[in-house]
C-alpha cells in the first residue's frame, strides 16, 4: 500500500468522552430585511462510531449548523454557543488552528458535486493536496499513490489512470465519490455529510450512500448525515435530530422517533411520505403552509400556525425539549397526545391542494363543494383553553 | 490541444483576410487621392486628372485594385504615400516607437489590475475596497487626453522642479538626435524618461476597468463551492486564495485584456498626440488629414493584424488555463 | 414591529382579532414584492448610485434654467473681460479669449452633450436591438453572418473607424452629426450581449408556449424577449452614454469631432492648449466632463447591482 503513517486510532478508545459536543449553537445573518436567526440554540453530542441524522425542510438551518461547526460561514455571520471537538472549543479559533482540524479531525462532504471540485486541477491532485497538507512528511509520490488508492476505495474504475483526469470528465455520481474520497483521505474522526445525495439522480443516490458507508467503515469516523430525505436517515443513522425553524424539535434513536414520534411536525413529515407497503390506497397528508420567516420569529412555538394540535398556550413561549422516553426528547407541550400508535392521518388532513395559510382560512370558512359542512378543526372546543 | 490550435490559427487567418477586404473598402470609399489636387489654384485641366487616374490605377475595378494591393502586402510592399515615400518602412519604424508605450502600458495595467482587483475582493467592504473603488470610478470617467495633459502640464513640471532635474520628459519619445550622440545607456535612460508619463496615462484607463472586472471575477470565484471545499480540506486561507481562487479568477481576465487591444491602440493614438510622439498615432492622423490612402490602409491592416493576433493568443491561453475548453 | 405590521396588512386580509388570523400574519412577516419593486428598492438603497443620480439631475436642471438667474449667455462677447480668471466681473468661472463666459459655455456644452448622448444612444439601441434580436432569435446562418460582421468591425480600433468616417463628412461637424456617427458604431457590444441572452431565453418554456399558441415572431420578440432583457439594455444604455461623452471629447480633441458648435468635448479640448496659461479653461470643463461621466457610471452600476445583487449573496 502506501508508506504514509496512519494516525493512531485514538478515536475508538477515547472512551465515554464525546468527540463532538455542540451546545446551544446559534447563528445570525444580517440581510436586506433584517437579522435572520438561522440557527437558534441547537445542541447535540457525537461519540465515536455514532451516526446522527439531521432532518429538516429547506431553511430549517441544518446546513448552517454544520458550516458553523466547520468555521466556514462568512465573516458577517454571528455565531454563539459552543462547539467542542475532543474537548477543545472551536468557535473563535483562528484560521491557522482551525484549518488544522478541518479535513483531518472533522471532514465534510458537500451537496453539489458538479461545483464542489476545482475545475482546473486534476482529481488526483485535489486529493493529494489534502493529504500533504495534514502530513508534512508525505512525498508527492506517496500522496499520489494514496489518492489512487482512495479513488479505488470509493469505487472509481481504473483509479490510477482516472486520477489524472479533470473533474469535468466525470459524471455527477463519480464526482461525489471523489468528494467522499477527499473527506476520508486523512482518516477523520468526524465526517459531516451535508445533503450528499440531494443533487443526484435517484439511482445514483443509493450507490453514493453505499460509498459513504464504506468511508465510515474505513475511517471509523462518527458521522453527521444531513438530509431532508427521511428514508436515507432510516437506512443509515442510529439517532436522528429533527430541525424546524432553526431549532431541534425532536431528538432520539431512529426507531423511537420514526415509530413513535412525539412532536406533531415529525408526525406530519412521516405522514407526507408515500409508502409502498400500504395495504390500501391512502391519501398523503401534507403539512399546510410554509416554514416561518426567521427575520422576526413569533414568540410561541414556530410550528404553531401549521400544527393540528395547536392551542392558545402554544403561542406563549417556545417549548423546550423534554424527555418523553429514555434518550428521546420532543419540544411540544402536548406531546402526550401522540403517545401510542398514532397515524399522521389522525391529525393532518388529506388535502392535495397547495393552499397558503391565508387561503386555507378562507377555504375553511366557505361551505364545501359537495354540500357537507366545513371541515372540523382538529382541536375540540373544550381544549381551546 | 494541437488540433484546437491549428483550427484557431486557420480561422484567424481567414478573419485577417476578410478584415483586409473590409479595411480596403472603407478606405477606398473614404479617400479620394485626387482631392489635394482639386483645390489647387489655378485648377488643373481635366486631362491632368484623367492622367492621374490612369497613373494611380483608379480606373481599375475595385476587386483588381484590392488584389494588387493585397499582392503587394504579401510581399511586404505597402505602397507609397501621396508624397512618394514608401509606407512599409515608415510603418515599421513607427511601430517600434509605439510598441514601447503600448507594451509597457499593458504590462503595468495588468499587474496593477490584478493586485488591486484581488485586494478589493478579499477586503470587500473594508476601507481599502471603498478607496480603490472610488479611485477606479474616477479613472474610468477621465478622458485619456485630459489626464495626459494634466500629467504633462502639471505633474511633470512640478516634479522636475521639486527634484531639481529633468526626470520626466513631456515632448517626444526621445530627445532629438540622441541616437547619434548618446551611448546605449544614455539612449536607454533618455527613452525611459520620455516613456513614463505616456505609459501612465495610457495604462490608467485600462487598469481601472480591468481591476473592477478582476474584482468581480474574484468575488465570483471566492463565493463558489470549490473554494469552500478547499477550505474544508484544511487548506489555509492564503493557499486557497492563490492556488484555487486566483488561479480560477485570472482566466476571464485573459479574454478581457485581449479584447481591449483595440481600445488601447486608440488610446495610444491619443496619448501620442498629447505627448507629441513620432509614432503610429502621428502617422495616422497626418495621413488622414492628407487623404493619403496607402498609409491609412497599411496602418489599419497592421492594427487589425495585432487585434486578431491578440485574440488568438487569448483563445489559446484560455484553453491552456481552463481544461474544460480543450475538449471542444 | 412596524415593518411587520405594515407588511402583514398588505398580505392577509385585515380581519378581526381572530387568533388564527394573527398566526397567519406572523407567518408572512416578509413582504412579497414584485420584481420591479425589488429592483427599485435596491437601487434607492445604493448610496453611490443615488448620489450620482441626484447630482446628474441637478446638473441637468441647472444647464437648462441657468439663463434665468445668470446674466451672461454662452455667446455673449464681453469685450471688457477677455481671458479673465474666475470671479472677475461677475464671471463665475472666468472667460475665454473672446470674452465668452466659461460657466455659460459649460452649461451650454452640457446641453449639447446630453443631446448627443440621447441621439447616439437611441440610434445604437435601435440598431443593436435589431441585430441582436435577429441573430439570437433566428440563429443559424443569420446569426453567423451578423456576428462575423460584428467581429470584423471590431478588428479595427473603434476610435480609428470613427476618425476615418468623420473625416469623410466634414459637413457633419455639428453636435447632431457627431451623434449620428457615434450612434452608427456604438451598437456592437449591445448586439453581442442581447444575442447571447436571447440564446438562453429562447430555450425557455414560455417561448415555446408562445410559439405553440401561434404568436408571430415579432410578437414574441417584442412582447416576451425584450421585457426580459430590459435590465441588460438599461445597464448598457447608461454605460454607453458615458462612453459616448468621452468618445466625443476625444474625437474633438483629435480634430475630427464637433467644430461648428459647442460641446463639452470641444470646451475640454480647447482648454488643453490653454492649460498652462489660463488653467481655468482647462480645469473646469474637464472637471465637469469627469463629473458627468462619473455620475452616469455610478447610476449604471447601481442599476446593474439592483437587477443582480449576486456579489452580496449570503450563504445560508
Amino acid at each position: 500500500m502506501t508508506t504514509l503513517t496512519k494516525p493512531s486510532a485514538e478515536s475508538a478508545s477515547s472512551g465515554s468522552g464525546a468527540l463532538l459536543e455542540v451546545t446551544d449553537l446559534s447563528v445570525q445573518f444580517p440581510t436586506e430585511d433584517g437579522l435572520v436567526h438561522a440557527v437558534r440554540g441547537v445542541s447535540y453530542s457525537l461519540r465515536a462510531g455514532d451516526v446522527l441524522g439531521i432532518v429538516g425542510e429547506s431553511g430549517s438551518g441544518k446546513s448552517v449548523t454544520s458550516l458553523a461547526i466547520m468555521g466556514l460561514l462568512p465573516a458577517s455571520a454571528k455565531v454563539t454557543g459552543s462547539v467542542k471537538f475532543r474537548g477543545r472549543e472551536l468557535l473563535g479559533l483562528g484560521d491557522k488552528e482551525f484549518s488544522r482540524i478541518r479535513g483531518k479531525g472533522i471532514a465534510m462532504v458537500f451537496q453539489d458535486p458538479m461545483t464542489s471540485l476545482d475545475p482546473v486541477y486534476r482529481v488526483g491532485y485535489q486529493i493529494s493536496e489534502t493529504v500533504r497538507r495534514h502530513d508534512k512528511n508525505a512525498s508527492a509520490k506517496a500522496a499520489r499513490a494514496r489518492a489512487a488508492d482512495l479513488l479505488e476505495l470509493v469505487g472509481i474504475p481504473n483509479a490510477k489512470d482516472r486520477a489524472d483526469n479533470y473533474p469535468h470528465e466525470f459524471s455527477g455520481g463519480m464526482r461525489q465519490r471523489v468528494v467522499i474520497a477527499i473527506a476520508m483521505a486523512n482518516q477523520p474522526d468526524v465526517i459531516i455529510a451535508d445533503e450528499p445525495t440531494t443533487a443526484l439522480d435517484v439511482t445514483v443516490q443509493a450507490q453514493i450512500l453505499e460509498v459513504l458507508n464504506t468511508a465510515m467503515q474505513e475511517t471509523g469516523a462518527a458521522t453527521v448525515l444531513i438530509t431532508h430525505d427521511l428514508g436515507v436517515v432510516a437506512g443509515m443513522a442510529d439517532r436522528v435530530l429533527v430541525m424546524y425553524a432553526g431549532r431541534a424539535v425532536e431528538k432520539g434513536p431512529v426507531d423511537g422517533v420514526y415509530y413513535t414520534p412525539r412532536m406533531p411536525y415529525t408526525l406530519g413529515l412521516l405522514g407526507s411520505l408515500p409508502r409502498l407497503d400500504d395495504a390500501e390506497k391512502t391519501k398523503l397528508t401534507p403539512i399546510k403552509g410554509s416554514p416561518p420567516s426567521m427575520v422576526n420569529p413569533p414568540p410561541g412555538c414556530p410550528f404553531g400556525p401549521r400544527c393540528p394540535l395547536h392551542i392558545d398556550k402554544c403561542d406563549e413561549r417556545e417549548p423546550d425539549l423534554v424527555e418523553v422516553e429514555p434518550g428521546h426528547e420532543a419540544a411540544c407541550i402536548r406531546n402526550e397526545k401522540l403517545e401510542g400508535d398514532v397515524e399522521a392521518a389522525d391529525f393532518f388532513e388529506a388535502d392535495a391542494t397547495d393552499l397558503t395559510l391565508a387561503e386555507a382560512v378562507v377555504a375553511d370558512a366557505l361551505p364545501s363543494m359537495d354540500g357537507a359542512s366545513a371541515v372540523q378543526p382538529a382541536t375540540t372546543p373544550d381544549e381551546r383553553a | 490541444m494541437f488540433f484546437f490550435t491549428v483550427r484557431r490559427l486557420l480561422s484567424s487567418i481567414v478573419v485577417l483576410f476578410a478584415s483586409s477586404l473590409a479595411v480596403f473598402a472603407l478606405c477606398v470609399a473614404s479617400f479620394d487621392p485626387l482631392a489635394p489636387y482639386r483645390t489647387r489654384q489655378p485648377a488643373p485641366p481635366p486631362e491632368f486628372f484623367a492622367n492621374l487616374r490612369e497613373q494611380l490605377n483608379l480606373n481599375e475595378p475595385f476587386i483588381s485594385r484590392y488584389f494588387s494591393w493585397l499582392g503587394g502586402v504579401l510581399t511586404l510592399d505597402f505602397g507609397e504615400s501621396n508624397g512618394g515615400t514608401a509606407v512599409g518602412p515608415q510603418l515599421l519604424g513607427r511601430l517600434g516607437v509605439t510598441a514601447r508605450m503600448v507594451i509597457a502600458a499593458m504590462v503595468l495595467a495588468v499587474i496593477l489590475a490584478i493586485i488591486v482587483g484581488v485586494l478589493t475582493a478579499v477586503r470587500q467592504y473594508k476601507p481599502e475596497d471603498y478607496l480603490f473603488t472610488f479611485l477606479t470610478y474616477v479613472l474610468i470617467a477621465l478622458p485619456t487626453f485630459w489626464f495626459a495633459a494634466l500629467l504633462k502640464e502639471f505633474v511633470a513640471i512640478q516634479f522636475n522642479d521639486l527634484v531639481g532635474q529633468q526626470i520626466f520628459y513631456t515632448i517626444g519619445e526621445q530627445s532629438p538626435a540622441i541616437e547619434l550622440i548618446g551611448t546605449r545607456s544614455e539612449i536607454f535612460w533618455d527613452r525611459l524618461g520620455h516613456l513614463i508619463l505616456p505609459t501612465i496615462s495610457l495604462a490608467m484607463l485600462s487598469f481601472a476597468a480591468w481591476s473592477r472586472f478582476q474584482r468581480a471575477a474574484m468575488l465570483d470565484v471566492l463565493n463558489s463551492d470549490y473554494i469552500r471545499l478547499a477550505r474544508a480540506k484544511g487548506l489555509q486561507r492564503r493557499r486557497v486564495l492563490v492556488r484555487h481562487g486566483l488561479r480560477n479568477a485570472l482566466i476571464p481576465l485573459t479574454t478581457v485584456v485581449a479584447l481591449n487591444v483595440g481600445l488601447i491602440m486608440g488610446g495610444a493614438v491619443v496619448t501620442e498626440t498629447v505627448f507629441v510622439w513620432h509614432g503610429m498615432g502621428e502617422y495616422l492622423i497626418v495621413s488622414i488629414g492628407r487623404s493619403d490612402l496607402f498609409p491609412v490602409l497599411g496602418w489599419l491592416l497592421v492594427a487589425a493584424f495585432f487585434v486578431i493576433l491578440f485574440n488568438l493568443i487569448a483563445d489559446l491561453l484560455y484553453a491552456v488555463l481552463d481544461p474544460r475548453i480543450r475538449l471542444n | 414591529m412596524t415593518t411587520v405590521e405594515k407588511a402583514a396588512d398588505k398580505v392577509a386580509p385585515p380581519q378581526t382579532a381572530d387568533p388564527l388570523h394573527e398566526q397567519v400574519e406572523r407567518e408572512f412577516t416578509v413582504k412579497a414584492r414584485s420584481q420591479r419593486e425589488q429592483v427599485f428598492r435596491r437601487f434607492v438603497r445604493n448610496k453611490q448610485a443615488m448620489g450620482g443620480l441626484i447630482l446628474f439631475l441637478a446638473i441637468l436642471a441647472i444647464c437648462w434654467i441657468y439663463p434665468y438667474f445668470y446674466r451672461f449667455g454662452f455667446n455673449d462677447l464681453d469685450a471688457t473681460s477677455r481671458s479673465v480668471g474666475p470671479g472677475t466681473n461677475g464671471h463665475v468661472l472666468g472667460t475665454e479669449g473672446l470674452g465668452r463666459d466659461l460657466f455659460a459655455n459649460i452649461m451650454r456644452g452640457v446641453q449639447r452633450s446630453t443631446l448627443i448622448i440621447l441621439i447616439a444612444v437611441a440610434l445604437s439601441l435601435t440598431i443593436g436591438l435589431l441585430v441582436g434580436l435577429l441573430a439570437g432569435y433566428y440563429g443559424g446562418w443569420v446569426d453567423n453572418v451578423l456576428m462575423r460582421l460584428v467581429d470584423l468591425i471590431l478588428t479595427v480600433p473603434g476610435l480609428v473607424v470613427l476618425i476615418v468616417v468623420a473625416s469623410n463628412f466634414p459637413n457633419l461637424r455639428s453636435a447632431t452629426g457627431i451623434a449620428l456617427i457615434l450612434g452608427l458604431f456604438g451598437w456592437l457590444d449591445l448586439s453581442r450581449i442581447l444575442r447571447s441572452q436571447i440564446l438562453g431565453l429562447r430555450e425557455r418554456e414560455f417561448i415555446e408556449a408562445a410559439h405553440a399558441l401561434g404568436a408571430s415572431d415579432i410578437r414574441i420578440m417584442f412582447k416576451h424577449l425584450v421585457p426580459n432583457m430590459l435590465g441588460s439594455i438599461i445597464v448598457w444604455g447608461t454605460l454607453a452614454a458615458a462612453t459616448i461623452v468621452l468618445a466625443e471629447a476625444t474625437l474633438t480633441y483629435l480634430g475630427f469631432g464637433v467644430a461648428n458648435d459647442t460641446s463639452l468635448g470641444k470646451l475640454v479640448s480647447d482648454g488643453v492648449s490653454a492649460a498652462s496659461t489660463r488653467p481655468w479653461l482647462f480645469y473646469y470643463p474637464g472637471l465637469m466632463l469627469v463629473i458627468i461621466a462619473l455620475c452616469i457610471n455610478l447610476i449604471g452600476d447601481g442599476i446593474r447591482d439592483a437587477f443582480d445583487p449576486s456579489n452580496k449573496r449570503v450563504r445560508a
